[in-house]
């Protein structure tokens, strides 16, 4: 019985050594190359040292994106001197539309340090299938719409490597994606 | 004595006019009441390249018959459309669910995908013909779910600004609703 005591240290332990340790590097996901809101060649691995948090989207999106976008505000706030080792990048999918300079227009409303990413849909495409994510362009001939993009909606987390390293499912709170962030800002490299 | 009996029977006679008439107005209110009310709309903030926002808000129905609201419109804006925001597995094609997606723009080609990890659901809108709200029930239009997508806006909008919104029911009547922008 007296065992208990020095077991549960033990396991607590582990546990906590485990949570930073074992953080998996997932295998998808890798460097990329686009053009970003300032209409300059972008780079991921101009990020090294960062944690990177990446999601696809599209600026005419009425619901999710902003939805995504008021959320990691949030997630900045809470995460205070930590935000400035932060970097978001939102990825347009809807790239007939979203010019660098309308990506630049719509994501200065929002407190979040993202950088908002175009190209070709080629180059663009190139990204999706890294990321194991996907979307669909889906004509709307009779709404004013004209067409909507269906995309997944998760959220990338990576680490100061580029590594993937978390996938936030949409449904990911404040809390979750705080916690997350932290963990990739103290996993090892 | 006399004169004190006569103040008494007006006095009575007073409060059950009163009473009357406070139970007709409240009949009458009552019958004016709408079967379906508005509450808690909101627009958001169009994005600043966009003159298109979304319309939330909840819709209740007081009677004992379903409704539905078939269209919706507003000087403030050129067109309404009822949408809904779902999530779809890519592998439920869409438009199996018989709603109007249609993936023939583009061909496959406008589609990327990857097998593993399994394939994520995606975030669609899809205008849909009309928003049922449940006999003695309601239904809340909020994000992620079902919205009012409101096309064109004459001006742009500032947080705390009110736009006024007609929705019209399958019954022909219609519910004044005044949205408030944040």
């Amino acid at each position: 019985m007296k065992s208990w005591p020095r077991l549960a240290a033990l396991l607590l332990l582990l546990a906590t050594g485990c949570r930073h340790a074992q953080l998996p590097v997932l295998p998808i996901g890798g460097d990329f190359g686009l053009t970003d809101f300032n209409d300059q060649r972008f780079e991921l691995s101009s990020l090294r040292g960062k944690a990177v948090l990446i999601f696809f989207g599209y600026t005419s999106c009425p619901d999710v994106c902003p939805t995504t976008l008021s959320k990691l505000s949030s997630v900045y706030k809470r995460l205070g001197a930590d935000s400035q080792r932060v970097r978001t990048l939102y990825i347009t999918v809807d790239p007939g539309r979203d010019t660098p300079t309308v990506l630049k227009e719509d994501l200065s409303t929002f407190q979040v340090d993202a950088i908002g990413l175009t190209g070709t849909k080629a180059e663009i495409d190139k990204v999706v299938k890294l990321y194991g994510a996907s979307y669909e362009i889906v004509p709307l001939p009779d709404s004013a719409a004209k067409y909507t993009v269906a995309h997944s909606t998760t959220l990338y987390g990576l680490d100061a490597e580029g590594r993937t390293r978390i996938l936030f499912p949409y449904e990911a709170s404040i809390d979750d994606i705080v916690d997350g962030v932290k963990e990739i800002l103290d996993s090892r490299t | 004595m006399k004169i004190r009996t006569v103040q008494l029977f007006s006095f009575a006679f007073v409060v059950a006019a009163f009473v009357v008439a406070a139970f007709v107005f409240a009949g009458v209110v009552a019958a004016q009441e709408p079967a379906v009310v508005a509450h808690d709309a909101w627009v958001r903030v169009p994005a600043p390249s966009k003159m298109d926002t979304a319309l939330y808000l909840v819709l209740e129905n007081h009677s004992s018959q379903p409704k539905a609201v078939v269209s919706a419109s507003s000087d403030a804006a050129a067109k309404l459309e009822l949408h809904e925001m779902k999530m779809v597995k890519k592998d439920d094609s869409m438009g199996k669910s018989g709603d109007s997606m249609d993936k023939s723009m583009g061909g496959s080609d406008s589609s990327m995908s990857m097998d593993k990890p399994a394939s994520q659901p995606m975030m669609t809108m899809t205008p849909v013909s009309k928003i049922e709200i449940p006999a003695n029930g309601k239904v809340t239009l909020a994000p992620n779910g079902l919205h009012i997508m409101m096309f064109g806006l004459k001006s742009r909008p500032a947080a705390g600004d009110k736009i006024n919104v007609t929705l019209k029911l399958d019954d022909g009547s219609t519910v004044p609703v005044v949205a408030i922008v944040k």
